[in-house]
């Protein structure tokens, strides 16, 4: 994205790419929004502001290229740039712990655990929904991007702005986390 | 030379293949590279030599792939609201 070539389309032809390109993709923005905020209004709000932006630098967009990518990006920025920053919620770990946890490309961490396949796949929607709300906002992120939304790494890691080293271990430990939120669900609901 | 029964090297295997996995860390990164549809085609034949070797590799994955699955089916897909599109077109065309 940062190698993107300017273009310089007419006033029809940034009407073209908007409806063809970037409108089809409004269903999986509006609920990676939804994902993201938790709130109808808000994932509007971020949607809208999304594609007023996308509008506004539409010549930095190559049609033909991947335009759900480019919009995810964008919505993802916006959502860290403006929505984090209103929602004025405080720090809940050291930063830089979180970043060097988060960044680090080792994947050693192993878990084991008890959890069964049949036991996850009783689960209801709530109970899967709530495990993954639980997450930490960048850890929900890699999910829904490679899980929800079909993304591949190099894809996912152009949209975070991260190495896609960082990319599958974030993916990895991510996964650990859902692993034992859903477990913890499974024990207080009694699967076995 | 130090000889072993067929018995005793089947139990140590029986023994490896539900205890332990001997490189973890590296097993895992080929079970989510397949998981994803990351793998190339020597990760795909060291994965396909794993499951069948390690049972908690077979395990693992089983397990990730079942996750991968519900949260793909039976997380609730929100519908766009009605006036979305319209109003972004709208305040499209007012700052044109």
């Amino acid at each position: 994205m940062a190698d993107m070539r300017i273009q310089d389309y007419s006033k029809k032809q940034k009407e073209e790419v908007f409806e063809q390109e970037f409108l089809p993709h409004i269903n999986s923005m509006y609920n990676f929004a939804y994902r993201l905020t938790f709130e109808e209004d808000d994932a509007k709000d971020l949607v809208q502001d999304t594609y007023l932006k996308a509008f506004r630098f539409i010549d930095s967009f190559e049609r033909g290229t991947n335009a759900k990518a480019w919009l995810f990006r964008i919505l993802k920025n916006s959502f860290i740039n403006d929505f984090r920053k209103k929602s004025k919620q405080p720090a809940k770990v050291d930063y830089n712990e979180v970043e060097s946890y988060y960044n680090s490309e080792d994947v050693d961490e192993t878990i084991t655990t008890d959890l069964r396949v049949e036991t996850v796949q009783h689960m209801i929607g709530d109970e899967v929904t709530n495990a993954l709300n639980a997450l930490d906002v960048d850890f929900r992120t890699v999910i829904i991007l490679c899980d929800l939304e079909g993304f591949t790494y190099e894809e996912m890691a152009k949209i975070l702005n991260i190495p896609i080293g960082t990319v599958r271990s974030r993916l990895h430990r991510a996964r650990n986390l859902l692993k034992d939120r859903l477990k913890l669900y499974a024990n207080t609901m009694g699967y076995k | 030379m130090v000889k072993f029964s067929g018995a005793w090297l089947k139990s140590r295997l029986k023994f490896l293949k539900n205890m332990h996995c001997p490189d973890q860390a590296n097993c895992f990164k080929i079970l989510q590279l397949m998981l994803d549809n990351e793998a190339d085609e020597a990760q795909k034949a060291q994965f396909e030599w794993q499951i069948k070797n390690c049972m908690p590799c077979y395990k693992m994955y089983r397990l990730d792939a079942a996750i991968k699955e519900v949260l793909q089916t039976k997380i609730e897909v929100k519908s766009v609201p009605g006036d979305l599109v319209d109003t972004i077109k709208l305040k499209i065309k007012n700052a044109v």
